[in-house]
């Protein structure tokens, strides 16, 4: 594999959910069905009590079923099981992306998390409105990094020149995909300190 | 980063979604529909009488009474040996060997991914943008050629600290480790924030 396929096949690898946990679950569900089903098979064929219930008692249990359990019921556990099912078969058709974007770089695959872009946005904004920490707070969303500030009470703040701010932090990242800075000042203002 | 397969994961996760959709649909169906409901016991029925003249058609000596009855426990063993075949799958790759150089007459040599982690750790000591590192490596499946192993390299930025800044640092690590081994692996970098970044102190404003 040469270096650009196995740098891609890395990035990609690290930003999105490799579904082990959902699958490990399902597959251990599975396995302790097969292990019970096997048991109660191999019990019934000794001749021995079953477990819970006997292969046949099972078989007869599932055809009478309409007959035994309420319409409603039915209905309700059915669609819990089709709801259930819904969410694997959307967990595995989806993409799994995690909060984490690719930067670009020769030699490396460079994978960033947004939470350090945050931090990093936030950062910039504050020093260039020269407010507190808890006065900024960025969200890294799939495109955009949306910067919520609150002013200092009777100062007025440039929006223009906190977007750039923002602005100019994230394309310093070089992200393989730009994200466009979005900055909101709050109508509310903080007490100064 | 390891070996998981990860279109098999999401293969499995698909069937196995598509047979509980279908089966809560079915049971759903039938407590809806007093016609699904009839048929239901109907195919449920003839099922069970063709499995019983099937039966019929291998006897096997007492207690077991059928060959055919043997079949299902075979076939659920099966089942289950698959499925813990499956979960074996999961993971793994990772190893502590981070480069190797056999040669016949000078010997082997191997560079521990340890040594390469302290050698970052001591690199980065007082470092304002990153407040701790970890190294890992890990090996495809399969891939006997040692030289492409590849490295992990995660650096927890400190909190606001510009992630092209730890980018840099990052690419002269990575440089610096490619000196010493004499080849260059593929190396994965994550920039992240952890519990060290927490718990250390932000980047101060001035």
């Amino acid at each position: 594999m040469n270096q650009g396929r196995m740098q891609k096949r890395m990035l990609r690898r690290e930003t999105h959910s490799s579904r082990t946990g959902l699958s490990v679950a399902t597959a251990v569900l599975l396995l302790a069905g097969f292990l019970w089903l096997g048991a109660e098979c191999v019990l019934a064929l000794m001749g021995r009590g079953p477990l819970v219930a006997s292969p046949d008692a099972m078989a007869t249990a599932i055809k009478d079923l309409p007959q035994a359990v309420q319409p409603a019921a039915m209905t309700a556990a059915g669609t819990a099981a089709a709801v259930l099912g819904a969410v694997l078969l959307v967990a595995a058709v989806k993409g799994g992306r995690r909060g984490r974007r690719a930067m670009h770089s020769e030699r490396l695959a460079l994978v960033v998390d947004d939470e350090a872009i945050a931090a990093a946005v936030s950062r910039q904004v504050r020093l260039a409105a020269n407010l507190a920490p808890e006065q900024v707070s960025t969200t890294v969303g799939r495109r955009h990094a949306r910067v919520s500030v609150r002013p200092t009470s009777g100062r007025p703040l440039d929006r223009e020149a906190l977007t750039q701010a923002a602005a100019r932090e994230v394309a310093s990242c070089r992200l393989a995909r730009n994200l466009a800075a979005d900055v909101s000042i709050a109508v509310e203002g903080a007490v100064g300190r | 980063m390891n070996n998981t397969n990860r279109a098999l994961n999401r293969s499995f996760l698909a069937l196995a979604g598509v047979v509980l959709a279908g089966t809560g649909i079915l049971v759903a169906a039938a407590g809806l529909n007093a016609d699904v409901r009839a048929g239901w016991t109907t195919i449920a029925g003839t099922a069970l009488t063709a499995w019983q003249r099937l039966r019929e058609t291998a006897p096997s000596p007492e207690p077991l009474g059928s060959w055919w009855a043997m079949a299902v426990p075979a076939v659920l063993l099966l089942g289950a040996i698959i499925t813990i075949f499956w979960l074996s799958r999961q993971g793994g790759g990772r190893t502590r060997t981070a480069a190797r150089q056999d040669d016949a007459e000078l010997g082997d040599t191997a560079v521990d991914v340890s040594y390469l982690a302290a050698a970052v750790e001591a690199a980065l000591e007082g470092n304002r943008a990153v407040v701790g590192s970890s190294l890992t490596a890990w090996r495809r499946r399969g891939s006997k050629d040692t030289a492409r192993t590849s490295l992990r390299l995660t650096l927890q930025a400190r909190r606001g600290a510009s992630p092209r800044e730890v980018a840099d640092v990052a690419e002269e690590l990575v440089s610096a480790i490619d000196a010493l081994l004499g080849h260059r692996n593929d190396v994965l970098v994550r920039i992240g924030t952890g519990t060290r970044t927490k718990l250390a102190r932000a980047l101060r404003a001035g």
